[in-house]
């Protein structure tokens, strides 16, 4: 049955939780996930020991990105304790070492930028990183002033991708994104929120803005961006960055005590946190999830949902099916 | 911010309890054994209350502004912040409660004996200075996270609310409002970090404004 799966697992056209009208080729995109996937590795690492990593391309430019990435809200944020920065290196550590490179922050997340200008540091600055920041100020002219200060945390010339923070003053920061792009400062422009928030405006933005980044929350629970955002996405060829995948880990713990669905093995994960976070990259629109953690064992957990294959869409209704009658 | 309505405490919560309680023993552990002088102040202030003689009340109110801003510089200002970056507003607030309480209590050139007003203010200054250090134990937390009155916000605020339930001076509701504050934010800040104690702080604020006006 997994075989069976791994010759056809597909992003679905017309699938029951997507719109007909947002289908794409199959094998096209199939072939761009897991084709470069390979290619993707940890600068300091043999590419031997990063086994094929699933990636999806950023539609803006065709880079790819693996579909599992790493978030930094409260994990990161430990303050001047040096051994808890330690451990985030190493949660770094391991992450890079699995394949990983984006790395999710925020001006907004305390210490969580010192913290990993601290850990790349420590790892002698992977190649691989894929720095993804936040603009949150409400003072429209301070944008610039702020992402200096964002660089010289994590000790960085320029960001990859810098996101409007839950759309905080987003009309001056987005100005003030696009000409840093095309200055070339910056690779590219995304807007975030979370939770459901904002979710008129963000489409409107989508809509209207040459936007290459959105960033929303996703998870077998909450699913509403399904319905308009993540077509939308598609549409207009904006990658997806999912956070609170786990809920804030609420999602692992509640879960943790009942029993996995005996179908598990169709999906190719182990444990819940690999079910939730295969269920969310399987969607067609996603492109990475960024899970927080500051533990090593679960960072190299949540990597391994991006070593498998793509669910299908029943098995993604299964899912929900089976962790809503939980 | 918008639609305000949909955060929870958890939602502003931007550490984990352990790096917060790690903190807090780190910072214990650099001031030790600054904790026992501590107590031993509390315990002055406290025997000034009930003595209630001439010039004792200002005598409690410049050592409590004393307390105030050394723990918002000293805790908020140079540590919590560094966690929590709403920590630099906080300790602003505790250097503006350090002004009014020797704007109010110090100033006037009329000095009063602060009017005993019943014995449960002094009571509930005596609690946040004599127990409320026993509070991480009863937590689970280990002695190292205790919170001293003068070197933690908590029995800080608490201690003063107390006194002041006291100190009957005719500005002084302008006094109660950034303990009680303090007091709403510590408790919503223990109840995010499921922390079987996170009721204390305001209950003990509402013990206090009630002694007030007992
Ligand atoms: N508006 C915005 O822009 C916005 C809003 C929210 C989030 N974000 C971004 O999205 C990221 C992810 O969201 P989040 O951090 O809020 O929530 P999350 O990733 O859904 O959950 C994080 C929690 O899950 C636990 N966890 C992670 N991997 C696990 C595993 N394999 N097994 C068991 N538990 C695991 C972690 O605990 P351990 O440390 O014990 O592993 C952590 O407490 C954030 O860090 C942030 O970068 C952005």
């Amino acid at each position: 049955m997994a075989d069976n799966r791994r010759q056809s697992h597909a992003l679905w056209p017309g699938d029951t939780m997507m719109s007909p009208r947002y289908s794409i080729n199959r094998r096209g995109a199939l072939a761009l996930m897991v084709g470069a996937g390979a290619l993707v590795g940890f600068s300091n690492q043999s590419s031997a020991q990063v086994s094929s990593l699933l990636t999806k391309p950023i539609p803006s430019s065709g880079e790819m990105l693996p579909v599992v990435g790493l978030g930094s809200w409260i994990t990161f944020n430990v303050g001047d304790d040096g051994e808890l920065q330690d451990e985030c290196a190493s949660v770094m550590r391991a992450f890079f070492a699995a394949g990983g490179r984006l790395i999710d922050s925020s001006p907004m997340y305390g210490s969580a930028q010192q913290t990993i200008g601290y850990g790349l540091d420590k790892l002698s600055r992977p190649k691989a990183l894929f720095s993804a920041d936040k603009v949150w100020i409400s003072d429209p002219g301070a944008g610039r002033e702020q992402i200096a200060q964002s660089q010289e945390l994590w000790g960085i010339p320029k960001f990859h991708l810098l996101q409007v923070h839950n759309l905080l003053s987003w009309e001056a920061h987005l100005q003030t994104l696009f000409e840093m792009k095309a200055a070339g400062q910056l690779n590219y422009v995304g807007i975030t929120t979370s939770e459901g928030r904002r979710h008129a405006e963000i489409e409107d933005i989508m809509a209207s803005q040459p936007i290459d980044f959105v960033q929303i929350s996703y998870n077998v629970l909450d699913r509403e961006v399904e319905d308009r955002i993540l077509p939308l996405a598609l549409e207009r060829k904006i990658a997806v960055i999912v956070n609170r995948p786990f809920r804030q880990g609420d999602l692992i713990a509640d879960t943790a005590d009942q029993p996995l669905p005996d179908w598990i093995s169709e999906t190719g994960a182990k444990n819940w946190a690999q079910l939730m976070l295969t269920f969310i990259i399987s969607h067609p629109a996603v492109t990475c999830a960024i899970p927080a953690t500051s533990n090593v064992s679960h960072v190299q957990e949540n990597m391994n949902a991006a070593t498998g294959a793509f669910m299908e869409p029943a098995l993604r209704k299964r899912t929900i099916d089976y962790v809503e009658s939980l | 911010m918008t639609e305000w309505w949909s955060y929870r405490p958890s939602d502003f919560l931007m550490y984990s309890p352990r790096v917060y309680l790690r903190q807090i023993e780190i910072y214990n552990n650099a001031l030790w054994p600054l904790q026992l002088v501590m107590l031993l102040v509390g315990i002055g202030l406290v025997w000034l209350l009930l003595r209630s003689r001439q010039n004792d009340g200002r005598i409690v109110a410049i050592v409590l502004a004393a307390l105030w801003l050394f723990v918002g510089w000293d805790y908020l200002w140079s540590r919590l912040s560094s966690i929590n970056w709403a920590a630099t507003y906080a300790a602003c607030g505790f250097a503006v409660q350090a002004i009014l309480m020797i704007v109010v209590h110090v100033m006037p050139s009329k000095s009063r004996a602060p009017l005993l007003n019943g014995i449960s203010g002094p009571v509930v200054a005596a609690v946040a200075v004599l127990l409320y250090p026993g509070l991480s134990l009863i937590a689970g937390r280990g002695l190292g996270t205790s919170e001293v009155f003068g070197i933690m916000p908590d029995p800080t605020a608490i201690a003063t609310i107390g006194f002041l339930a006291s100190m009957r001076q005719r500005y002084d509701f302008v006094l109660f409002v950034i303990p009680t504050l303090w007091c709403i934010i510590s408790s919503a800040t223990l109840y995010a970090m499921v922390d079987t104690t996170w009721w204390i702080p305001l209950a003990m604020c509402v013990l206090g404004i009630a002694a007030t006006f007992a």
